[in-house]
């Protein structure tokens, strides 16, 4: 949204202002220190989607399509001059470009009227929370986890740094390096910015199945140095070079998420999980645990289906909890049914930057770790990043003592062997992990699954009809999960305590504004999937009828960046407002009056510099007023868009 | 012999007054080093001398309005010479302490320990320099007259703590010196806690130097070598004349005639992995010939702003420059939110005060001397700074202060004008959410979103708060983000029933302006990470204890 970006501007003009002290007077800085007040507007955008602050891809967007209706989208990408670039058929999604004159946004709103289409979304760009690069100031309150169990014969790598990786003795690897070092039939995939191979650390390593899940090549080429560093963690063998890893027998899969630019998109990322799918699929006599040290703020329903799709194929994704020192959601961290590893230090208390939050897994050493980097070098890093992949490789020793757990078998073996365990709190999770109590007896199954399934699925003749929101109650009444629906209409927790929960759904029906609201009680037993379904009165069809068409050109008016006009609503129903460009690209708010002058909707959506607002409201019969403005009528002080309104005719 | 090149400096700051009429002086004298009164004490201005009584107190009165050169005499402690400014119809308080020249045979140490450079006072440390110990007050300093002649380690040590040595020290007869020594948390309790041992080649101590030269450091220690950082003139964290990581050998130039003729001296400070660090001087005497004719310009102009940040580890943070310099590999990964490159070593995380002075080159000047003062009477000396601005750490700094800073230039001829600029510190504070409280359920449709500041001080009048609001939706999409001056805010419409939202306070500062010294002042609540200006995409400066998720209410059906 503009707004953000204006206050981003402003944050960053103090950036460079504390960055190299660059001479601005005073009172300049003053004056960028007063950003304008935002969202004054009394009214909220009905729209239950926004993508303003979740930083994506500007060419290209993902589409969900059912494959009976694969014809209307390849009709309705060449009516808009738009070309599929890459499509997973396993989770029905394609990754289409944006045509020119249009915003990502726009066109998702477009592709979502097209028939078939259940979903559309962003392609939003993801990235490694690493490395905080500080070292290990502590919250005060000290460790929550308990002192670990010590074994006496211990496997000790003699390699010239091993002195420097601290890490190995606060979980117990040479203990666990007793009774494995690894299967060869277990790949620790690095889904990162991909490995330097040559390093040579890494002499006598068995890396397989390389995949750069940007242009589908083997090249993993790392430019950045992030996957490097995590592969050494995770995988290197303690038998040659400076360093150890955690599991030094199985062999390393490189898989690139990271381009050129230096971007990670989740096109990528479901690129990636797809491939460890299919590798899975065509191979069935490997297992594969994944490490992601990646995350971001945005919500990708397609990433989910892939990462539901690789745990279906046996693939368990171990990630880190990000490095945002409190309780921020994220993802892939926060999805139900993943490892998510928090960063401790020497002492096993949380180092001051890693997440907190319920969803947290387990702790992992994550400050000054010692790793290979690019080059034939070694640095030491701090993140959450660098304790993920020690949870990987761990999960790796794991299914080589434990060969055929499920992903969420060995989520329950890491977390309930860690040190804290069975005790959980938000920063640790159930504490730093103890690989060797892991690769030891099986702990009890403590999770069954629940599939929210509803009928809240857009169809041929619905067009886009949004989600349910899903919240889940413990038997206290306590918020024990959320998720929403999504394209399937469903929300699969993967990992939840046995009990009985109250599951709510809720679904904003836009062409009624009304919340429908469903509320059912469903008990979750251990190593069981239990099923509950909801069904809403939906609509079957939706009929939209052109009303007016206004093509404004304000540049000869009084004031040039605004136009006005009314509109009498003759029958109760639902009706749409919606702007768009004519030639200039220009960012627009609409705002909704009724007839005594009271604002009923306002939208100012969509990003900077682009140009599509749009109100559905309910009316009565009455008399209104439309009002179009330029966002900012001080950068774009003439309006020249057009504003149509629509009216649908719903059946139930 | 190895001497150590006294450190002690005290600048007055002195602008020319014109006018005429008389002030008057009082004050008490004490010793330096028990801070007992003493009597007896022959102070001098002018032609005027008294004597301090039982209590340590004089007073001179008809002193004529203006820069008056004070002095005191005991025997016993070396004769103090200060300058003290003298305004009409006033009375001056002037407190002299009297530094102790006992047979001329001792010299002091008086120090004060702080945990890493820049960091908190570290108190109850053991400091221990041949056969003799002393304990640091709650204040992390300590005093010891140590025998004039006598090399030795002094080292500090405490319970937790890596070990921090300052090698090869020695005192000047009757010379006080004073300066920090970081000690850092041990890193891992099962390490070392050997501090390194330091050797410099390329300059000899005592040696006169000139033009360029070179100069190589070397390290030896347990653990691996961390950083060794290289300073010349300059008794702060920065500037520094060079760093190097993750190597026992540091080699760099001197440029020595950027620097002011006359004694100098380099500080080596040596990292390893586990903590332990090593303090070398080298003094040496830069003797370079002059070739300016002129005196440098005045400084076109000043800037000067203080920053407060409300750490989880207390007022002062501890240095974690670790790394986040000097690591290509890590400055890529980072970005600011509009994607760009973020120059790491902009601004260090680790702190919670700094004052940032900033001026516009002076014309003809090599280089500046900058002071400091907490009362615009006693300047000491901070560095000889190569650049334009300068960033202050320093743990002398403390919530509700004010701060002098001033700022000289130099070349081979003299000093240019000085300017003096100050500025106020804020006490810091913390953003605690209140409701709706975290996993809370059935919340209003139209919640008002509380919190409460906890701050360690009184904000002067005048301080204006701005609160950052952000609201996310179960599919962290921001459906809210709003600005607010008090401690609640009420949602401007209404959310969804049964749905699941986060909230938070994603940044939140208190603002002050100067209009004495056209500076500003700020304060920010500091959720661990980084700053209110969002200068690193990671961190979450705002509240302490967000985000708070929770669910709203479900109308009756």
């Amino acid at each position: 949204m503009k707004r953000y970006s204006i206050l981003l501007t402003i944050l960053l003009g103090i950036t460079l202002l504390s960055g190299c002290f660059s001479p601005l007077s005073l009172s300049e800085i003053k004056d960028q220190l007063n950003p304008t007040p935002m969202n004054t507007h009394s009214t909220t955008d009905p729209t239950p989607i926004k993508y303003d602050d979740v930083p994506h891809n500007i060419n290209r967007v993902l589409v969900r399509i059912d494959h009976t209706y694969r014809e209307h989208l390849d009709a309705f990408l060449a009516k808009s001059d738009s070309h599929i670039l890459n499509e997973w058929s396993e989770i029905g999604w394609f990754m289409v470009s944006v045509p020119t004159n249009e915003t990502p946004l726009s066109y998702i709103s477009k592709l979502r009227k097209v028939i078939g289409v259940s979903w559309a979304e962003p392609e939003m760009e993801y990235e490694i929370p690493t490395p905080v690069s500080k070292n290990s100031v502590m919250l005060s309150g000290g460790s929550s986890a308990k002192p670990g169990q010590k074994y006496e014969v211990a496997v000790v790598p003699d390699r010239p740094q091993y002195g420097m990786q601290w890490g190995h003795q606060n979980i117990n690897s040479e203990a666990a390096w007793e009774i494995t070092t690894g299967d060869p039939s277990v790949i620790v995939a690095i889904v990162d910015t991909g490995v330097d191979k040559g390093h040579p650390e890494f002499v006598g390593k068995t890396f397989v199945g390389d995949y750069n899940a940007i242009d589908g090549s083997t090249d993993v080429t790392d430019n950045n140095g992030h996957g490097t560093h995590v592969a050494g963690i995770a995988a290197d063998d303690g038998l040659t070079g400076e360093i150890a890893g955690v599991a030094w027998q199985c062999p390393i899969m490189p898989v690139r998420v990271m381009n050129n630019a230096g971007e990670i998109y989740n096109s990528y990322l479901i690129e990636a999980m797809l491939y460890l799918a299919d590798y899975a699929n065509a191979n069935p006599g490997v297992r594969i645990v994944a490490n992601m040290s990646i995350g971001g703020r945005g919500y990708s329903y397609a990433f989910k289906d892939a990462i539901d799709a690789a745990a279906e194929k046996g693939v368990l994704l171990v990630t880190s909890a990000g490095n945002d020192y409190k309780r921020i959601i994220g993802y892939p961290s926060c999805f139900n049914g993943v490892v998510d590893v928090a960063a401790s230090d020497p002492y096993d208390r949380r180092t001051d930057f890693s997440t907190i939050g319920p969803w947290t897994s387990l702790a992992a050493p994550g400050t000054m770790i010692y790793s290979t980097v690019p080059g034939g070098a070694y640095e030491s890093w701090d993140g959450t990043s660098m304790a993920s992949p020690f949870a990987c490789g761990a999960a790796a020793l794991v299914l080589s003592a434990h060969p055929g757990l499920t992903p969420l078998q060995i989520k329950n073996q890491l977390e309930q062997t860690a040190q804290g365990a069975p005790s959980f709190n938000e920063e640790l999770g159930y504490g730093v992990m103890d690989i060797a109590a892991a690769v030891g007896a099986l702990e009890p199954m403590i999770y069954g699954s629940l599939d929210v399934t509803t009928n809240i699925i857009s169809t041929d003749a619905t067009g886009w009809l949004g989600v349910g929101v899903i919240s889940i109650y413990d038997s206290n009444g306590l918020l024990a999960g959320f998720g929403t629906t999504g394209e399937n209409a469903n929300y699969l927790f993967h990992a939840l305590k046995p009990g009985t929960y109250r599951v709510q759904v809720v679904y904003y029906d836009v062409f009624d504004d009304l919340y429908r609201i469903q509320s059912k009680s469903a008990t979750v037993a251990r190593e069981t999937t239990t099923a509950v379904d909801f069904d809403f009165a939906i609509p079957v069809s939706v009929t939209t009828t052109p009303l007016e068409h206004y093509t404004i050109d304000q540049t000869a008016a009084e004031y040039t960046y605004h136009y006005q006009v009314d509109f009498t609503v003759a029958t109760e129903g639902c009706y749409d407002f919606i702007t768009s460009s004519s030639g200039t690209a220009l960012d627009t708010a609409i705002t909704l009056y009724d007839a005594v002058g009271n604002e009923l909707a306002y939208n100012d959506d969509h990003e900077g510099g682009h140009n599509f607002s749009r109100i559905i409201k309910k009316l009565p019969v009455g008399t209104y007023t439309v009002v179009v403005e330029t966002w900012d009528p001080d950068e774009q002080p003439i309006l020249t868009c057009n504003l149509d309104i629509n009216s649908f005719t719903v059946t139930y | 012999m190895k001497r150590l090149v006294v450190l002690l400096v005290l600048v007055a700051a002195i602008l020319s007054l014109t006018g005429c009429g008389k002030g008057s002086i009082t004050g008490t004298v004490t010793d330096s080093v028990f801070g007992t009164p003493l009597a007896d004490v022959s102070v001098t201005v002018g032609k005027v001398t008294v004597k301090t009584n039982a209590e340590g107190k004089y007073s001179i009165a008809d002193v004529g309005a203006k820069s008056q050169t004070i002095t005191a005499n005991l025997t016993g402690f070396s004769t103090y010479t200060n300058t003290v400014l003298v305004e009409k119809n006033e009375t001056v308080v002037f407190d002299i302490a009297m530094i102790p020249a006992a047979t001329n045979k001792y010299g002091m140490i008086s120090a004060f320990v702080s945990e890493c450079q820049g960091g908190p006072a570290l108190a109850g440390a053991t400091v221990t320099y041949g056969t003799q110990t002393a304990v640091t007050d709650e204040n992390g300093y300590f005093y010891m007259l140590i025998e004039d002649g006598v090399e030795s380690a002094l080292t500090v040590t405490k319970e937790g703590y890596a070990t921090t040595k300052v090698q090869n020290f020695t005192v000047v007869s009757g010379k006080a010196s004073q300066f920090e020594i970081p000690v850092r948390p041990l890193f891992n309790p099962d390490q070392s806690k050997t501090p390194p041992t330091v050797t410099v080649t390329g300059l000899d101590a005592g040696a006169a130097v000139s033009g360029d030269f070179t100069i190589t450091v070397n390290m030896t220690s347990d653990a691996a070598p961390f950083a060794i950082y290289s300073y010349v003139s300059s008794l702060a964290r920065s500037p520094r004349a060079n760093v190097t990581y993750d190597s026992d050998t540091a080699t760099f130039s001197v440029d020595t005639t950027l620097y002011e003729n006359g004694d100098n001296y380099l500080r080596i400070l040596a990292y390893d992995y586990s903590g332990n660090a090593t303090i070398l001087f080298v003094p040496f005497l830069i003797d370079n010939a002059v070739n300016d004719t002129t005196l440098p310009d005045a400084m076109p102009y000043t800037l000067i702003e203080s920053y407060t940040f409300g750490v989880e580890v207390g007022y002062y943070s501890k240095q974690q420059d670790y790394l986040r310099e000097n690591s290509p590999l890590s400055t890529k990964m980072l970005k600011r939110p509009d994607g760009a490159p973020v120059d790491l070593n902009a601004v260090p995380a680790d702190t919670t005060f700094y004052n940032i002075i900033a001026w516009g080159a002076s014309s003809g000047a090599d280089g500046y001397s900058l002071y400091r003062s907490f009362d615009n009477r006693n300047y000491t000396w901070i560095g000889n700074m190569l650049t334009t601005s300068y960033f202050d750490y320093s743990p002398l700094l403390t919530p509700g202060q004010k701060v002098w800073y001033k700022i000289e230039p130099y070349n081979s001829f003299g000093k240019g004008e000085a300017t003096i600029r100050s500025i106020e510190t804020l006490p810091s504070y913390k953003i605690y959410l209140k409701t709706p409280q975290n996993e809370a359920n059935n919340v209003s449709l139209t919640p008002t979103f509380t919190w409460e500041m906890q701050a360690t001080g009184t904000f002067p009048a005048g301080a204006d708060f701005s609160h950052i609001i952000t609201v996310h939706d179960a599919t962290d999409y921001k459906v809210l983000e709003a600005l607010a001056g008090a401690n609640y805010y009420v949602y401007p419409g209404q959310l969804s029933p049964g749905y699941v939202y986060s909230w938070d306070i994603y940044a939140s500062k208190a603002e002050l302006y100067f209009p004495d010294s056209v500076g500003y002042s700020y304060a920010c609540s500091f959720g661990g990470g980084y700053d209110f200006w969002n200068k690193l995409k990671y961190g979450q400066p705002g509240s302490v204890n967000g985000e708070f998720y929770f669910t709203t209410a479900v109308p009756v059906q």
